[in-house]
């Protein structure tokens, strides 16, 4: 059994390898790489994005937190406290999706 | 080869001219050109989303039309196509409606309910379904849905109480002595324009989840493209490996995501129905 697990490991690490190097041997075929400068609107809505993901990960797992531990202090209203963590977190995710949509209307704005 | 590099909105919005079906089916685009009326100078497309959402109907007055026959008729549910269906039918009316509209009005508005939510999840669904689409990750679908709700929220207040008593139920009793009037003023414009806003956030919630996974999912999904243009067949072949496995994961997320966008839509709008009809000032 641990045998067979480690021959897996080595072909996965091989394959990846395989997959890693394509760069390396395709250069000289393909040729043409364009070159990409830290410019313009699209760093600013990368960095919204990112930042809108910090956000609603903190709320996530505040909700997740306090719901988990009211669950273990009362576990016979678990059921109740389930329901309403989906729903605030249905609310936060609504939330995070506006500031999203932000970065995607500004990142593809082609002028108007 | 006469493939265009896919566009992972083409496959997420709405189509006019050109319900696209297969970018290359054996080198060629396949597509069906969608009808269109010629009218006054302008041209009404019948768009890819407008006739799933037809479907959509279609397929729930097929499934639940009979189905209230049966239960009208006092029937128990048999089976499990029709338990199943009458289950989802009872969660809305116990679970939604009931406590958040009170016991006294719920039974008025558990129809629109039922309608709104079996309209917004079967469009959801529609959109795993692979050479359909989810018109719900349409901002006017979902914007129109918003509006019926804000009229309905705003609708049975105003049918309960007359226009006026409603207004005047919006606005708070502060009493302070000289500047209550203020700070009455200010509240009661917060929660007027408040219905505004909270309307308005419903649809941006449905739309931008629905458009957001699929294009996630899209998107997945052209890195096996972008992919085979490297010209290694080793990452070519591991790309498509793990982007089918990582599809299958995130459509699995998208199916639950599907049923949940809907409950908190309905679930807020029947929320917004019972404080309009029953102010706690």
């Amino acid at each position: 059994m641990k045998n067979a697990l480690n021959l897996l490991t080595l072909v996965v690490v091989v394959v990846v390898m395989l997959m890693a190097a394509t760069p390396a041997m395709a250069a000289d075929a393909v040729g043409d790489h364009t070159t990409l400068t830290l410019a313009g609107v699209g760093v600013g809505a990368g960095i919204g994005a990112g930042i809108g993901l910090l956000g609603a990960g903190y709320g996530f797992s505040r909700i997740g937190s306090a719901a988990l531990e009211s669950m273990a202090r009362q576990p016979e209203v678990a059921g109740r406290i389930q329901t309403a963590m989906i729903v605030i977190a249905a609310l936060l995710e609504g939330a995070t999706f506006f500031g999203l949509l932000i970065c995607l209307l500004v990142s593809l704005k082609t002028g108007s | 080869m006469a493939i265009h590099k896919p566009s992972p909105f083409g496959h997420v919005l709405d189509q006019r001219n050109i319900w696209e079906l297969f970018n290359s089916l054996f080198g060629d685009p396949l597509g069906w050109e969608l009808p269109r009326l010629e009218l006054f100078g302008y041209t009404f497309h019948l768009t890819k989303f407008m006739i799933l959402e037809l479907a959509a109907a279609v397929l729930i007055a097929l499934i639940f039309i009979p189905l209230a026959r049966r239960a009208k008729n006092g029937d128990l549910p048999k089976g499990s196509w029709w338990n199943c269906f009458e289950s989802l039918l009872t969660f809305v009316r116990n679970e939604i409606a009931r406590p958040t509209i009170g016991e006294h009005d719920a039974d008025k508005f558990t129809p629109f309910l039922w309608t709104l939510f079996l309209f917004i999840l079967f469009c959801n669904l529609l959109g795993l379904i692979p050479l359909l689409g989810s018109p719900t990750a349409s901002i006017y679908a979902t914007g129109g849905l918003a509006i019926i709700a804000f009229c309905v929220l705003h609708g049975a207040a105003i049918a309960k109480m007359g226009v006026a008593n409603y207004f005047k139920s919006l606005w708070p009793h502060i009493d302070v002595p000289y500047v209550g009037f203020l700070f009455s003023g200010f509240v009661f414009t917060i929660e007027f324009l408040g219905t505004f806003i909270k309307s308005g956030v419903l649809a941006v919630r449905l739309f931008a989840n629905m458009f957001a996974g699929h294009l996630v999912l899209a998107m997945i999904l052209i890195f096996i493209y972008e992919a085979g243009l490297a010209g290694s067949y080793w990452l070519w072949g591991g790309v498509t490996v793990a982007s089918v496995l990582g599809i299958t994961a995130l459509s699995l997320l998208e199916l639950f995501v599907a049923f949940l966008q809907a409950y908190v839509f309905v679930f807020l709008t029947a929320l917004f129905i019972g404080m309009a009809l029953h102010p706690e000032h």
